[in-house]
């Protein structure tokens, strides 16, 4: 039987109307979720941290039992799909990469655009992963030089959806505050 | 449905096509849309051909034109903000280090820069690479860097030990920047010097080794004295080369991933002498590129000249063989039906040749040659097949294509095309299987359908017993076009109007119409179960 929708938004996050979520979904404060966003919690549910920005046609779904954990100030790329396990803080998820539930994500890791990362077994990537190349296919650690401006050009980012969206699109509010 | 291109001869190698199953053939013909059309002398030319110079030279990323004459000084290279990433070989760019992490380097409350690949996420801390300041990072600082490299030294110490010899020689042959055959031109040089007296040369250049080896010198032939030189024997300078090797050696032993050695690909664009760590690959600067005018071999009339600037993408004189030659393109009507049938059979997964079915020996095969005119008025083109050669050998396969004129209407722009063209008496839709037949049901020989400047005509291969592999043949076309230009057409005075002069052009097409797939033996079948 699938679990009964239960949406916890933050008073502090931006939802847009035009979103579809399932299942137990928990926003953390701060983050942003454009409209056409699917957030499907299809077996367990879904805790997305604060300061994350979802953007148009993101689809993350949770197959797992388990609580899917996305931390914080993540940023998913338009059409990217996200099914992992657990995701740390400081992630980008680039345009149209896709995640399968076997992957997990440490802190500050980057999905370049197109990149489809599918282990056959479970599989944490350490922190300051880069996956890039067809397929996933090459894959280094970065030194986290330039994350600090990285971290505060997403707040500002973060920020300015968070006054502009408001404007022009309607917004959705959790069953409780 | 259409099979590989069908290929033009030029005439550059041979004036006639050699038979298609010569393995030179492939090198002589081309698709159309590689040729270049020389109005001069009205042929058809190749990219083997034409002569090519370099126009301009620029460099991709920052679309800077870089004058030929300091294109040598900065090594090929962009000399101003523009280098690969060695780890994946994208761009890189020049952002300013976190303030933490740069701060705590100097120790100072000044910003300091790196390079950064967007895409791999490489940066040039990694090599222990920051910059004071963003701009001219490639001719002021690491051009240090570079110049510093042994094999760069290396390099300068053999020009500067040859620099001797080379110096007369250039100066006395001031011809030698033509381009021509290096070879020819260094037989002439022998020649040249052999009839000049070489005394003033041997005052120069062998005078300075004086006493005990001019006896033997002289002793020697005339030629061999040219050529041995007193330059002292070149000495590569110390390189502690076996300590290196031994240190890289214990590291590839302690390697537990292949993905830990730098790829071979990484290291063939590194400089000489590039490390197999991945660790200690540099930021190259990006290599410049250059666009070519191309010119005809013959007359030196330009085919090809790009616009000098990088940014545009135009040509000012552009004269493509495509603009004067019909195109010809040959298909298989069974091929669409083929291709449905296959389509549903591997579950949409296209297999083999790219969908067009391996031709079986014993068959007989119709197919279709469209002719697209390019030019402004009609034209007549007349289809020749080639004479198989003498060679004893029978033809395994036997083409039939009609041989009477046939007219293609001219390329007008797409609004001018009446409708009622399709009322056209012989012409009709293909792929129905209706019309391409005449009357008796037989597969009609000639023209199947007209279509603005396309005409389409229909052709018989009858397959022999034992045929095998591709099976191509050349095709002679010809074709008459009106002639515009005023001087080439005699203007008839007396007539007072000056009557347009009917010319022919014709040239060598070798045609493909598929392939014979190796025979199998029985037992290679797959077993049905």
């Amino acid at each position: 039987m699938p679990p009964k929708d239960r949406f916890v938004i933050h008073s502090r996050a931006v939802v847009c109307s035009d979103v579809d979520l399932k299942g137990e979904v928990t926003i953390g404060s701060n983050t942003v979720v454009h409209p056409k966003v699917t957030i499907y919690a299809v077996a367990g549910p879904i805790t997305i941290g604060s300061g994350c920005i979802i953007e148009e046609g993101v689809v993350i779904v949770n197959r797992r039992k388990d609580v899917m954990r996305i931390g914080e100030e993540n940023h998913f790329e338009i059409n990217s799909r996200v099914e992992c396990a657990v995701m740390g803080n400081c992630n980008v998820i680039g345009t149209r990469a896709r995640l399968h539930l076997n992957a997990s994500l440490s802190s500050y890791c980057v999905v370049q655009p197109a990149v489809e990362f599918s282990p056959t077994t479970p599989e944490m990537l350490p922190d300051y992963t880069v996956l890039y190349g067809e397929g996933a296919s090459e894959r280094r650690l970065w030194s986290g030089q330039g994350a600090e401006q990285e971290r505060a050009l997403r707040q500002k980012h973060a920020e300015y959806l968070r006054e502009l969206l408001p404007k022009f699109n309607r917004q959705r509010k959790g069953d409780v505050d | 449905m259409s099979g590989p291109p069908v290929l033009y001869h030029c005439p550059c190698s041979s004036l006639h096509a050699p038979p298609p199953t010569l393995p030179s053939a492939s090198y002589q013909s081309h698709p159309l849309d590689m040729l270049y059309f020389c109005p001069e002398c009205d042929a058809v030319r190749c990219p083997r051909c034409v002569s090519v110079e370099v126009s301009t030279y620029y460099c991709p990323n920052c679309l800077f034109e870089v004058p030929s004459a300091s294109v040598r000084a900065e090594k090929n290279r962009c000399a101003r903000n523009c280098f690969v990433c060695p780890s994946c070989e994208n761009t890189l760019q020049t952002v300013p280090m976190d303030p933490s992490s740069s701060a705590a380097a100097e120790g100072e409350n000044k910003e300091r820069f790196i390079l950064y690949c967007t895409y791999c996420r490489w940066d040039s801390t990694v090599v222990g690479m920051t910059f004071d300041k963003p701009q001219g990072l490639a001719s002021a600082q690491l051009q240090r860097i570079e110049d510093d490299s042994p094999s760069t030294r290396e390099l300068e110490r053999l020009r500067d030990h040859f620099e001797p010899l080379i110096r007369p020689r250039t100066s006395l042959h001031p011809y030698h920047q033509t381009g021509t055959n290096a070879a020819a031109l260094a037989a002439l040089r022998r020649d040249r010097d052999r009839d000049r007296d070489s005394h003033s040369l041997r005052s120069s250049r062998l005078g300075r080794s004086v006493g005990a080896g001019r006896e033997r010198e002289r002793a020697e032939p005339r030629e061999k004295e040219k050529w041995e030189d007193d330059l002292p024997a070149f000495r590569a300078m110390e390189r502690e080369g076996e300590v290196e090797e031994r240190e890289e050696m214990a590291w590839l032993r302690g390697l537990g991933e292949v993905e830990e050695v730098a790829s071979l690909r990484q290291r063939a664009t590194e400089t000489w002498d590039g490390s197999i760590r991945p660790s200690d690959q540099r930021p190259l600067r990006l290599p410049l590129q250059s666009k070519k005018s191309k010119r005809c071999p013959a007359c030196r009339h330009i085919l090809i000249r790009p616009e000098q600037k990088a940014q545009s993408t135009k040509f000012k004189v552009k004269i493509v063989a495509s603009n004067y030659l019909p195109a010809l393109e040959v298909s298989r009507p069974e091929d669409v039906a083929f291709a449905a049938h296959a389509r549903r059979r591997t579950g949409g997964t296209a297999q083999g040749t790219g969908m067009v079915e391996d031709l079986q020996p014993g068959r007989t095969y119709h197919f279709l040659l469209a002719l697209t005119n390019p030019l402004y008025d009609p034209i007549n083109v007349r289809l020749a097949l080639q004479q198989p050669a003498e060679t004893g050998k029978k033809p395994t396969f036997a083409v039939s294509l009609p041989t009477n004129t046939i007219t293609v209407a001219a390329f007008t722009d797409a609004w001018d095309y009446d409708e009622d063209e399709g009322a056209d008496e012989d012409a009709g839709r293909p792929g129905q299987g209706r019309d391409e037949r005449d009357a008796r049901g037989r597969w009609k020989l000639g023209v199947v359908e007209r279509k603005a400047n396309t005409t389409k005509v229909g052709g018989e291969l009858i397959m022999g017993k034992d045929a095998q592999g591709d099976v191509k043949f050349n095709l002679f076309v010809t074709y008459t076009y009106k002639s515009e230009d005023p001087q080439a057409a005699p203007v008839d005075e007396k007539e007072g109007k000056a009557e347009p002069e009917l010319k022919t052009f014709a040239f060598w097409t070798v045609v493909h119409l598929g392939m014979v797939p190796p025979r199998q033996p029985d037992s290679a079948v797959p077993p049905t179960v």
